[in-house]
């Protein structure tokens, strides 16, 4: 093509690319905010999502051990780092209906897990345990 | 360089499909995240309540074995709270709460006379009722009558299965009182004969079980389900206890998660 030719047929076209380019970047400008929130959101949802399954498993365990416990060594306590992992577990027990001494009883076992050193209760589990209950024929 | 002509917008046009394939994939991502959470979310909330299902057990059974030790146990049914977000319903049928003990059981008169049967209403919440008995045993004697509370509720004369209407039903009301089947009655020797009664309830449940040779038995059956406030996730679980074992000697989930 001669160069006349071209510069006709590039007349009025002078500037389009540099007007599409400025659009674009304005678009993508508008649109990364958000995503880049979102995005911020979703890896730390990803961590909380992992602390909370652990969280989860660890008061699973630690309710089912409680279980385990004979109803007069069932007493409150406190794990941290809980079975080498970093969660705090605690265990409180209290008598909600008799007493230490009195012939029945019902003690209320309550499960907290927090990550280690943290305040939050990511976890918290209920069970009741009574005297004297037996499984078996 | 004709082409220049179509070529215009192509940079923007190539950029808002990259910024829609970009917000699909970010899409797909959020929806992946979420649905994550909320199956994490949805197993803890299951674990939460089978353990206040559990709690309920328990506090049923320390509330019969408390009573028991005054009187005659019992326990109350409905909801129970444990806090502002976490309770557990206890439930049962007429026939879970019907307590026949058979620890006594005997051939009396004759051996002619099933005797020394009692019967117990489990909770204080709510009377039970049964206006029907199916009598059945294994050798050729007829049932003629069946005594309960010093009164005659049933007279004829069945072979085995005798399904008895009785003619007046049976009432055992709120209080802690145990109440005497006083006999039932054959027309011959019972000796060696393994007798079962099913009790219809009126609120239509049953409860069947061997009331001689005599056993150990003297059970209730309770369905405690755990709840957590503002979740619809509920699981339920059901335990028979024998009151004169002092154990729970049936447990299964009857709800699956």
């Amino acid at each position: 093509m001669k160069l006349p030719n071209l510069k006709r047929k590039l007349r009025g076209h002078v500037g389009f690319s540099l007007i599409e380019l400025m659009m674009t970047i304005v678009v993508i400008g508008v649109m990364a905010v958000p995503l880049s929130l979102l995005l911020s959101q979703h890896i730390e949802s990803v961590f909380q999502s992992e602390d909370d399954t652990t969280a989860a498993h660890l008061a699973r365990l630690e309710i089912e051990k409680a279980k385990n416990i004979p109803f007069d060594q069932l007493t409150s306590a406190s794990f941290p780092n809980y079975l080498g992992y970093r969660y705090d577990v605690l265990r409180t027990v209290r008598f909600i209906g008799g007493g230490p001494s009195t012939p029945e009883g019902l003690k209320e076992v309550r499960v907290e897990v927090k990550k280690a050193g943290g305040s939050k209760t990511l976890v918290s589990f209920f069970t009741y345990s009574a005297r004297n209950v037996q499984y078996g024929v | 360089m004709r082409y220049c002509v179509n070529e215009r917008g192509i940079t923007l046009v190539a950029c808002i499909i990259l910024i829609v394939f970009a917000s699909v994939a970010v899409l797909g991502v959020t929806t992946f995240i979420v649905q994550r959470f909320s199956q994490i979310e949805a197993k803890r909330i299951s674990i939460a309540v089978v353990n206040l299902a559990e709690a309920g057990l328990h506090n049923a059974v320390y509330h019969f074995r408390l009573h028991d030790l005054a009187a005659n146990g019992y326990f109350s049914l409905g909801q129970f709270p444990v806090d502002a977000d976490h309770s557990f319903l206890l439930e049962a049928t007429a026939a879970d709460l019907l307590m026949v003990n058979t620890s006594q059981a005997a051939l009396g008169s004759g051996r002619r006379q099933l005797v020394n049967l009692r019967i117990q209403n489990a909770t204080n919440t709510q009377s039970i009722r049964f206006d029907r008995m199916i009598v059945t045993w294994d050798n050729s004697r007829t049932l003629r009558r069946i005594r309960i509370g010093n009164k005659t509720v049933w007279s004829g004369k069945q072979k085995s299965p005798a399904n008895c209407s009785l003619s007046r039903t049976v009432s055992l009301n709120t209080l802690p009182a145990t109440y005497p089947i006083n006999a039932l009655v054959f027309n011959g020797k019972m000796d060696g004969s393994t007798i079962k009664i099913q009790f219809v309830m009126t609120d239509g449940s049953a409860k069947e079980l061997t009331v001689y040779p005599a056993a150990n038995r003297n059970n209730f059956t309770v369905k405690s389900t755990g709840r957590l406030s503002g979740s619809n996730m509920t699981r339920t679980v059901e335990a028979e206890y024998n009151a004169l074992t002092g154990r729970i000697s049936r447990i299964n989930e009857i709800t699956q998660p």
